[in-house]
């Protein structure tokens, strides 16, 4: 009896198993080949990490912001050319130095069906302005208040004059918010149910797989051409490629170059390399304790990298070596420190021995971060060895990405260290204000002072006229080049895998707008 | 039994306290949270702030003192990924990650016990040496190669069936298939050695002597007694199977408790890892505790009342 109700068990067990396996192994049912309906214009996209929820002031994370920008609209936009265009602002003036008028689009409304007016972007703004736990408060702290001056016109006050406002009004954390509906759900309710004004409405998250969007039908620019927009997560790069090449999804964000040649071989799908924002570089400390201290020590570390080969040998020329932290298409770029670099290594050399170094040394280290940028170890690796060739004895070490933050954070590092830096202000500011004498950074991680740069930083943070700025960070850019507070290595490009026939090209800032995207032949 | 249980139950407070202990400290000291949730570039001051706002610069035993407090409520916190309740978010993930485990754990079983007793019976041919070699195959390859050469197979080439995600039936295959080998493969070995132990045994060779049938024999006197070792290790393995589904949640894109976890840890969101480690752990003991009850239903000699 006992041994039939094992045998019973047994068979069950196999019974499931094979069960579950045939039916496995049918392929999917095609979607939407009912007869009738018309089939569903939709994309899939897959990035490798899932949204950060939906508070939109508590993160600083791109690859959520490409999804929110799709259910959240901002006051302005930056296209993907640069220029801003008006988005739920309809256009704006600049009334005084520190208080910029914006009017509203009229007849806009959140998905909730809550009319969108200048209540909605007092709260929203004042909320990320002044709440210091917000991820994103850093960016927005320059705002002093919002002032509504009637239903569709307000009045942003600035603490100082803030010729960047409108950069900080177009990226992570812009969207606005409906403040009525959040008052009544709250943030708890708002998770569960988000509402927006932008062209996407959310019908289903499953976490960490994928976020479901329906087309907004009342959305103010018109309905978006497809029907549904699904965002999926998929962290592991093979897998992400493996659904790209079977028809899984339609487009894949970070292909990484070992899958270059697989993707641009494979037959319905083209492959898209596109430059980011982000800049991989060295900063340099100048205490007077550290061998780099010495100006041409300093200048030798440079000559004796050759940007070109780490980008061609490491990261498949995904990459445009650089002088400067500020590339093209940020404000402030100066053209003559991109696309070149120093390498030089009989320079470096003969620095070296002007130095007093000539019979070797010095003693350097150097460090970085392990996981955290494409090839970050392999890239700090390939500089020890550059700089050993010139003579410099290198101690190296690589962290793991929270112990090298927290190294950061606490001033421990040594002589040199690799950062990747991106800028989502689009704006030269962001990549200067941390050189100032009187920023804590500038002291503690550099111990860098130069009074003419610090000086010009500041005159060019309030300095409202574009093309006196412009001239400003040029110089700016050409005196960090030669004191070297940082040397910069490269522009990292990122690598996009997309189905024939949709119509979606990379941008410089990674955000994925897909209001006009289409599909098809 | 009923004691037995309970007093089992009341052991898994302290293991659980210990736990919270460990990650909480570990949490704390593998880095300044503050710093890992702002950008690179964030300033100095930025930090400070962040680090106020959160909480940080309090004393470590007054932040323990808080959370256990609220831990003993079910409150472990919000996540900064998700903001939301940390306990919820966990509990929301646990049955696909179940799922995964669970057929994981179903295909080793019917993998192992008819492959060991085949092994066992045949030993030294040539299918013994199949079922071992298979068996050493199996436990050498780790896990993230074994999901990544099945979809390229499967999924790629062939396109059976899907590479990734949780829709249906068909996604559950490869990411099974995946993390049950390896404890297929443990499994096997040991039910192979331990039948042929048993086989060997006095009073087997009594029922063959009163000329019972071997497959009698070997189902109804061996088996019984040969499972006791694979049972306990394949309780032990269930600890194994959700580490495994960590990997192989990654890699197949599984929505489970794994993928949180390492999101979570990626993101320092602790609430999230907290919450996790100790549902986790709950698991686990569990787990175990299902193994000592099946022990009573294979073995009868085994009597927890009558022990005490």
């Amino acid at each position: 009896m006992q041994a039939s109700r094992r045998t019973a068990l047994f068979l069950s067990l196999l019974a499931a198993v094979a069960g579950l396996t045939v039916a496995g192994c049918q392929r999917p049912a095609p979607e939407a080949q009912a007869p009738g309906p018309p089939p569903v214009k939709r994309l899939v996209v897959a990035q490798g990490t899932d949204i950060r929820g939906w508070d939109i002031h508590n993160h600083n994370h791109t690859g959520t912001e490409a999804v929110h920008m799709n259910v959240f609209d901002y006051l302005v936009y930056r296209n993907d050319q640069g220029e801003f265009e008006p988005g739920l602002a309809e256009r704006w003036e600049l009334i005084d130095p520190v208080t910029w008028r914006f009017y509203l689009r009229r007849g806009v409304k959140f998905h909730n069906g809550d009319e969108f007016t200048a209540e909605d972007v007092k709260w929203t703004l004042e909320r990320v302005a002044t709440d210091k736990e917000l991820v994103e408060w850093g960016a927005y702290r320059q705002i002093k208040e919002v002032v509504i001056v009637d239903s569709h016109t307000v009045d942003i006050v600035t603490h100082a004059p803030q010729p960047v406002l409108l950069n900080r009004l177009s990226r992570i954390g812009s969207g606005m918010l409906p403040s009525r509906y959040l008052q009544e759900v709250g943030w708890d309710g708002f998770a569960r149910q988000p509402v927006g004004t932008g062209p996407f409405k959310v019908k289903q998250w499953l976490k960490d797989d994928r976020l479901i969007l329906e087309a907004f039908e009342d959305h103010w620019r018109g309905r978006p051409w497809l029907d549904e927009l699904v965002f999926r997560a998929i962290p592991e790069d093979s897998t992400r490629v493996a659904e790209l090449l079977t028809g899984g999804v339609d487009v894949a964000v970070n292909v990484p170059p070992e899958d270059w040649d697989r993707v641009r071989r494979a037959p319905g799908v083209r492959l898209e390399v596109a430059m980011s924002n982000r800049v991989m570089l060295l900063e340099v400390r100048q205490h007077p304790e550290y061998a780099t201290s010495d100006p041409r020590v300093r200048a030798a570390v440079e000559y004796a990298i050759d940007n070109q080969a780490i980008v061609d040998t490491l990261i498949g020329g995904a990459g445009v070596p650089t002088r400067t932290r500020v590339t093209p298409g940020n404000f402030g770029a100066n053209p003559a420190l991109y696309n070149t670099y120093l390498y030089d290594p009989e320079r470096a050399r003969s620095l070296l021995a002007e130095a007093g170094f000539a019979g070797g040394g010095p003693s350097i280290t150097l460090q970085g971060p392990r996981g955290r940028y494409l090839k970050d170890a392999e890239v700090t690796e390939m500089i020890a060895g550059m700089l050993e060739a010139v003579g410099f004895r290198v101690k190296l070490e690589l962290f793991e990405w929270s112990a090298y933050s927290d190294m950061r954070t606490a001033n421990t590092h040594g002589d040199l260290h690799l950062i990747g830096y991106g800028n989502s202000l689009f704006d030269a500011d962001l990549a200067f204000n941390s050189l100032q004498c009187d920023q804590r950074t500038a002291q503690q991680r550099y111990g860098y002072c130069n009074p003419e740069v610090s000086e010009m930083i500041a005159k060019a943070q309030v300095e409202m006229d574009r093309d006196v700025r412009r001239e400003l960070y040029h110089r700016i850019a050409e005196i960090i080049a030669e004191d070297r507070p940082q040397i910069f290595l490269f522009q990292v490009a990122n690598a996009y895998g997309i189905r024939e026939g949709v119509r979606f090209s990379p941008r410089l800032d990674e955000m994925l707008p897909m209001f006009d995207v289409r599909t098809g032949p | 039994m009923h004691r037995y249980l309970a007093r089992r139950l009341i052991q898994v407070v302290p293991v659980l306290i210990g736990v919270s202990l460990v990650v909480f400290f570990l949490m704390r000291v593998s880095g300044d949270l503050a710093a890992l949730l702002l950008p690179e570039d964030a300033t100095a001051e930025e930090i400070e702030a962040l680090r106020q706002a959160l909480g940080l610069d309090r004393p470590i035993y007054v932040q323990y003192a808080y959370f256990l407090r609220d831990a003993l409520r079910g409150d472990f916190g919000r996540s900064f990924r998700f903001n939301l309740p940390a306990l919820p978010l966990v509990v929301e993930r646990l049955p696909a990650t179940l799922e995964l485990a669970a057929a994981g754990m179903a295909l080793a079983v019917v993998i192992a016990i008819p492959a060991g007793i085949i092994g066992a019976l045949r030993q030294n041919s040539l299918v013994d040496l199949g079922v071992t070699s298979l068996a050493v195959l199996g436990r050498a390859m780790p896990n993230f190669w074994v999901g990544i050469m099945l979809i390229l197979v499967f999924a790629v080439i062939l396109g059976w069936l899907p590479v990734s995600g949780r829709e249906g039936p068909a996604n559950l295959v490869l990411p099974a298939v995946t993390l049950g080998t390896g404890a297929a493969a443990v499994a096997t070995r040991l039910m192979r050695s331990s039948m042929l132990e048993v086989l060997r045994l006095e009073y087997v060779r009594t029922a063959r002597a009163k000329g019972l049938p071997e497959r009698v024999v070997v189902y109804k006197h061996a088996l019984r007694n040969a499972l006791l070792p694979v049972v306990t290790v394949l309780g032990l393995q269930t600890a194994g199977l959700l580490g495994g589904a960590i990997i192989t949640e990654q890699v197949f894109s599984w929505p489970g408790m794994g993928r949180l976890m390492i999101q979570a840890l990626y993101g320092r969101d602790m609430a999230v890892v907290q919450a996790g480690v100790f549902v986790f752990a709950l698991v686990v003991i569990a787990a175990n505790l299902a193994v000592d009850v099946i022990y009573t239903l294979i073995d009868p000699r085994i009597q927890y009342e009558a022990r005490r």
